[in-house]
Parts: structure tokens; sequence; C-alpha cells
């Protein structure tokens, strides 16, 4: 303390008033400057490593093209939007520890899971324990969403789901089965949870409608396998008329190259569900014709402006086309920030609110859907989105003949499935 | 019964051959980089665990190279050579400096590079898996040998893959330099002494054994996806095959190779649920029975 420094009363007031003033106006000023500038800012788990960092790339740039979009036109509730990527390696704990870093250390807003089912179930729980809402956007597998018991309010997923797959490629195959004698089947799927639920789900709704279909043999190989020479083999010898194969990315364009050589596809008609995608039709030398495929991505599925339109504004950023996981996070940036829209609010609740039946136009919008995808209210998932089947061709667009089922069809399907299942 | 199916194989000769061709290829992908891992470790004493990282190198070279020259065979043995010279640079560099050190900071190195390989890889190459597609005097419908069809470049790989083995065997057993190394295995010291300069031994042997790891990657390329981390798929099993054929044993890493792919090929026949199962069944009944391999020396 200084001697002599009394103030007087007079300048005391003063004192105090421009301060005060000085005070209020500072934090008026920081405050206005956080409503107005501080992001909203999104946490983005995959794997950017490895075998399948091809997951993590893509996925991010679809979402990051349209947060970029939505920026340009001044983001949301007048506030940008801010998304930052980590990579887990696809290790489960380390998925676990970069979504709880992300809330408790980045203090992010919302977390965007685009792992493999595998982390997904995890970090489903650290969006349950912290309460912050996630939109998954890569775990197909049905059970995520649709199983009472671990479903959480707080989990909203934008991916496809591997019932709606699997009721279009098991009706399509039906349908060429019957048309063409086919009653002796095969399958060839990687060894864990997706390979299992998707050929026994196509498998169901074959024989379901057509059900002539015998299995005669399943194939098991595990992921990542090099060398499918032994099941090719195999299946030749045991002379099936076709067969499925839930195999996907590198697994399946080195499947497809070992089999051509030995002729497989000439003896037996191939059904798989995951040919369709650019990343599987580029890395192969020579498509081969008349093989039978859902559609993971394509410009025309669905053929519409909009996903025509939406394929090209990712080509001009990125140099290369979009792949399935492009569009799922796409149409998940597109719901999260819809719903903070709607909600008028980033508060936890009132998103979740808002989200929950939202329908909005997207690319992946099918026209049997009025061009739209739902997260539909009653287990937070995406419903609504194109799915084809058809017979591949050597140039563009890859896919012809192609074939829907209407939603309002694979809708009954699914609920009788998830009623069978004890779900519903 | 999938049983009866194996058995009616072994009475028709089309199955047999099937079989078989697809056992060989399977085992000389296997071979070639099993036998370079086992050379490493027998001579340096190295568990070279970045060794499936080589064998990726070998696919994107072939593939990077094939870009600029059209010939297979030329670019498959530049790239074969690229490899070894990487695996030279790599052991001069870092894996010399640790010779004398504890296993642990072997695996911990080698475990590095395979991080640092991949991610190298995807860095040069992109993070999208890549396929090099059949050489085009490959293109062609398979032959026809005993009413079963063969890939004519799965005949070529078992061709390269015997040949190989045939001159890593005269190479080893016959000549000056093979008698060096096998005598470097047995006492570094004592080869030192006689004034052989066992560090160029060491680079010797960790580049061949690399061009083999790179050599099984060229093979491979045109057939298998490539991709940042293809290693991880082929090093386990070349472990099984060292540790089956008995460590540091070039037969042993040839039997215990081709052993895998029967075991491979035929267990998918009689038993398609189980079929990975087997080679980790043999693995355990060459461990109970014989712990030092089929081929494997015991210790002295």
């Amino acid at each position: 303390m200084k001697k002599n420094s009394r103030l007087t009363r007079r300048e005391f007031m003063k004192a105090t008033a421009v301060g005060t003033a000085g005070l209020a106006a500072g934090t008026f000023f920081t405050a206005n400057k956080a409503m107005a500038q501080e992001p909203i800012k999104i946490g983005f788990v995959s794997i950017f490593s490895g075998r399948v960092a091809m997951l993590g790339e893509t996925g991010f740039k679809g979402a990051q093209l349209a947060v970029d979009e939505y920026n340009a036109k001044g983001g949301v509730l007048g506030r940008k939007i801010e998304i930052t990527n980590r990579d887990s390696a696809g290790k489960i704990e380390e998925a676990v520890r970069i979504a709880r870093d992300f809330v408790v250390k980045d203090k992010v807003d919302f977390l965007m899971d685009h792992s493999s089912s595998r982390e997904a179930f995890a970090v489903k729980e650290v969006s349950r324990d912290l309460k912050v809402i996630t939109m998954v956007t890569a775990s197909e597998t049905t059970d995520h969403s649709a199983d009472p018991k671990i479903w959480t309010p707080y989990n909203f997923r934008s991916a496809r789901q591997s019932i709606h797959d699997c009721c279009v490629a098991g009706f399509y195959a039906a349908k060429i089965a019957k048309e063409q004698g086919l009653t002796r089947w095969y399958s060839i799927s990687p060894d864990y949870a997706y390979g299992h639920d998707s050929t026994d789900r196509f498998f169901e709704f074959l024989q379901k409608k057509s059900p002539e279909a015998k299995i005669v043999g399943k194939l098991w190989p595990k992921l990542f396998e090099p060398d499918y020479t032994p099941h090719i083999t195999k299946m030749l010898g045991d002379k099936p008329h076709a067969f499925y194969s839930a195999l996907w990315g590198g697994d399946l364009v080195a499947f497809i190259e070992q089999a051509m050589m030995y002729g497989l596809f000439e003896q037996t008609k191939f059904f798989s569900i995951n040919v369709a995608d650019y990343t599987v039709l580029k890395a192969l030398k020579k498509i081969p014709e008349g093989l039978h495929t859902g559609s993971r991505y394509l410009r025309n599925v669905p053929d519409t402006p909009a996903n025509h339109d939406f394929a090209d504004r990712y080509q001009k950023k990125y140099k290369e086309l979009p792949t399935n996981w492009s569009w799922e996070t796409y149409s998940g940036i597109l719901f999260l920030l819809e719903g903070i829209k709607k909600a008028k609010s980033l508060e936890t609740e009132k998103v979740i609110k808002a989200m929950k039946g939202l329908r909005i136009k997207a690319p992946a919008g099918s026209p049997d859907f009025n061009g739209q995808i739902e997260l539909r209210a009653r287990d937070h998932t995406n419903i609504g989105y194109a799915i084809a089947w058809g017979k591949t061709i050597s140039k563009e667009p890859y896919v012809t003949d192609l074939f829907y089922v209407p939603w309002s069809e694979i809708l009954k399907e699914e609920e009788e499935y998830l009623k069978k299942k004890g779900w519903l | 019964m999938e049983l009866m199916k194996l058995i009616d194989c072994f009475g028709s000769l089309s199955c047999l051959t099937t079989q078989i061709t697809s056992a060989l290829i399977l085992g000389m992908i296997l071979f070639l980089v099993a036998s370079g891992l086992s050379l490493i470790f027998g001579v340096l004493g190295v568990l070279n665990f970045a060794h499936g990282a080589l064998y990726m190198l070998g696919a994107y070279f072939t593939y990077t190279l094939l870009a600029l020259h059209g010939n297979f065979g030329v670019v498959a043995i530049l790239a074969s050579i690229g490899v070894g010279i990487f695996g030279v640079i790599f052991e001069r560099v870092f894996i010399k400096r640790i010779y004398a050190s504890p296993l642990l900071y072997q695996l911990l190195l080698c475990y590095a590079f395979i991080l640092i390989l991949d991610d190298l890889a995807k860095l040069v190459w992109g993070y999208e898996f890549k396929s090099i597609g059949l050489p085009n005097a490959f293109r062609r419908p398979p032959l026809k040998i005993f009413g079963s069809f063969v890939p004519s470049y799965y005949v070529f790989i078992i061709i390269v893959g015997a040949i190989v083995a045939l001159i890593l065997w005269l190479f080893l057993s016959k000549t000056r330099f093979g008698k060096i190394i096998r005598a470097t295995a047995h006492s570094s010291e004592m080869v030192g002494a006689l004034g052989i300069n066992v560090q160029l031994v060491y680079a010797g042997v960790f580049a061949l054994g690399s061009f083999l790891a790179g050599l099984g990657g060229v093979l491979a390329g045109p057939v298998r996806s490539i991709y940042p981390g293809m290693g991880a798929s082929i090093i386990i099993e070349s472990f099984i095959v060292v540790v089956i054929g008995g460590l540091g044993s070039i037969g042993g890493a040839f039997i215990g190779a081709i052993l895998i792919g029967l075991m491979r090929s035929f267990g998918i026949i009689g038993f398609p649920l189980i079929e990975e199962s087997f080679v980790f069944i043999l693995m355990a009944v060459v461990l109970i029975l014989r712990p030092r391999g089929l081929f494997g020396k015991k210790e002295a």
C-alpha cells in the first residue's frame, strides 16, 4: 500500500464507475463475441491408419464437405461449425479414450462415431455415460439401434442398416433365382459379426421369396484373408448355382481377381452386396460383367439430380468419387445441423427432441421416400436412403438393370424381423 | 457329411490336382517370406517382425514400377532388388545397433518400423487398396490338367518358388559364401577371428532375406490386394512356418510352408468351418512332439 494515497469520495466514485462500465462492456463484448464466433464443435472418431484407413479418410471427407457447405452459408445459429478427427487405429479402448477426451478435454458439443461396429458398441456407452449426442455414421449392424437392451437416446445413426440392405438383396436374388432356376446356393463372407449377420439375413429373405433355394455350403474366411484360393477351389468342386458374399473392400477385390483366374464367375452366379462402390470398382483392373451387386454408393443410386450434384461437388473438391462412407457422414452432418436449427439451441435434450423423426432432403434420399431421409423417432436410425441391386457392366455407370424395393415393404419386413427377435 | 467329400477328393485325380496346386501357391509365397525370416534369425539372431512390411514394399514397388515399365519380368527383379537394398539400409542404420541388446529392444524397433512403413506407404501410395491385375501374358483361361483348372499365373508362381528354393539350397550348401554364412550362424566370433568381415556377412544376409520377402510381395501383388498394413496378414503365418520348420532352417521353411498350404487346401474340403485351425493344430503338434521344429538343430 502506498502512503498518502487516499482517494477522495468523488474520485473513488469516478474510478469505480469507469471501471465497472469497462468491465461490463468487456463482459458484454466477450459474451457477444462468444455468441457470434465460438464454433459448434464436432469430434470425429474413426480409423485413419492401417488396412481400413479408407474408412476414416473418405468418411471424413464427406463430413467435411457438408460442414464447409454450411459454413459457406454462415453456419448454424450464427455460429461456424468446426470438425476435428482422431485416429483410433481400430482399437476399441483407443476409440473410447478419444471419444471421452473429445468431450471432457476438448469440450466438443457433439460426437461423430465413424468406427467399425466393434468400436461403435463401446463408444455408444461413452455417449450414454457422458450424455453427449453421438451421430453413428459407419456401424451398420442391425442390433446397434434395434436391440432395446443396448439402446440409448443419445445415439443417432445416419449409416445404412444391415437388415434393410439384406431385405433388398434377398428379394432381388429370389427374383433372379426364379428366372434362372438357381437352387443350389453357397456363401463366402468374412468371419465376424457383420459377415454372419449379413449372410444369414440374406438367406432368410431369399428363402422367404424363393423357398426352393437350398444352401449347400457356407465359407467363412477370416477378415483380411490375403488368399482365397482354397475357398475358390472348394466352391468349384461343390458346383453351386449361385453364391452370396459380404466380403468388402480390399478383400473383395482380391477375391474377385483370384476367382476370375479360375473362371469361377462363368460357372456360378455371384451375388455380392459390396461390389458397387467406387473404391472397389476403381481397384479392379477389369470389372467382370454380369455380377449381381448391391449399391454401396453410386452416382445413379438414387438417380436423382440431388445425388448427381452431390457426386459432382465431392469430385470437384477431392478429385475422386464419394464412397459409401462419404454419403453416410454427409447425411450425418445434415441431420445434426438441421436438428440444431430446428431446436434453435445446442442443449442436448432439445436437440434430441428436434432430431427425433427429423425428415430432410438429402442426396441419398430415395425417390419413393420423396427424396428424403428420416431419423426414425422410435429407434433413431436412418430410413429412406436409396438401396438398389443390379448387374455390373465394365463402363460407367457400372451397374444397370437397377432393382429397388419400396420402403413401405422394407419397413414391413424389418418390423416382422424385429418382432421375431422380441425387440418390438 | 463334409468328411465324405474329403475322402472322395483323395480318390479323384482332378480334385487332388486342384487342391495340391492350391496348396503349392499358398506355400510358395509363404516360403519366400518365411525363408528370409528364418535366414535372418538363424544368422543374425534377430526376430524381424518388420519382415511383413518388406513383403508389402515388394508389392508396392511392383505397382509403381509397372506404371513406368510394362514388362512384368523386369519389374519383378528390380522391385525385389529394391527391397533388398532397403533391407541393407535398414540393417546398417538401425538393426546393427541392437545386436547386443535384449530381445525386447528388437521387438520394439521392428514393431516401430511396421508402423512407420505402413504410414509411409499411406503417404506415398495413398490409403486406398491398390490392385495390379494380372500381367498380360497370364491373361488367359486356366490350364486344364487332369480335368482340373490351374491358372497359368499360379503355375508361374510355383515354378519361381521352386527355382528360388533350389538356388538358395545350392548357394547355402555348396558355395564358399554359403559356408561362411552357415559358419557365422554357428559362431560369429570364430568367423571374425578368421579375418572375415562379419558385419558384411550380416548386411548381406539381411539383404538376401529382404530380397526374398520382396519377391514374395512381388509375386503376390498381381493376385492379392495391396494396402498399407498388408504385411500383417503374412507375418503370423511366416512365424508359424519357421516354428514348424525349425528356426534358421531353409529346408524346414520350405516343408513347413507347403505343409501349411496342404492343411488349408485339404482342410477346407473336409472341415470348411474350422479350416483355419488346422494350421495351428499342426504347429501345436510339432511343438509337442519336436519342440525344435522338423529340421531345427538341438540347442548346443
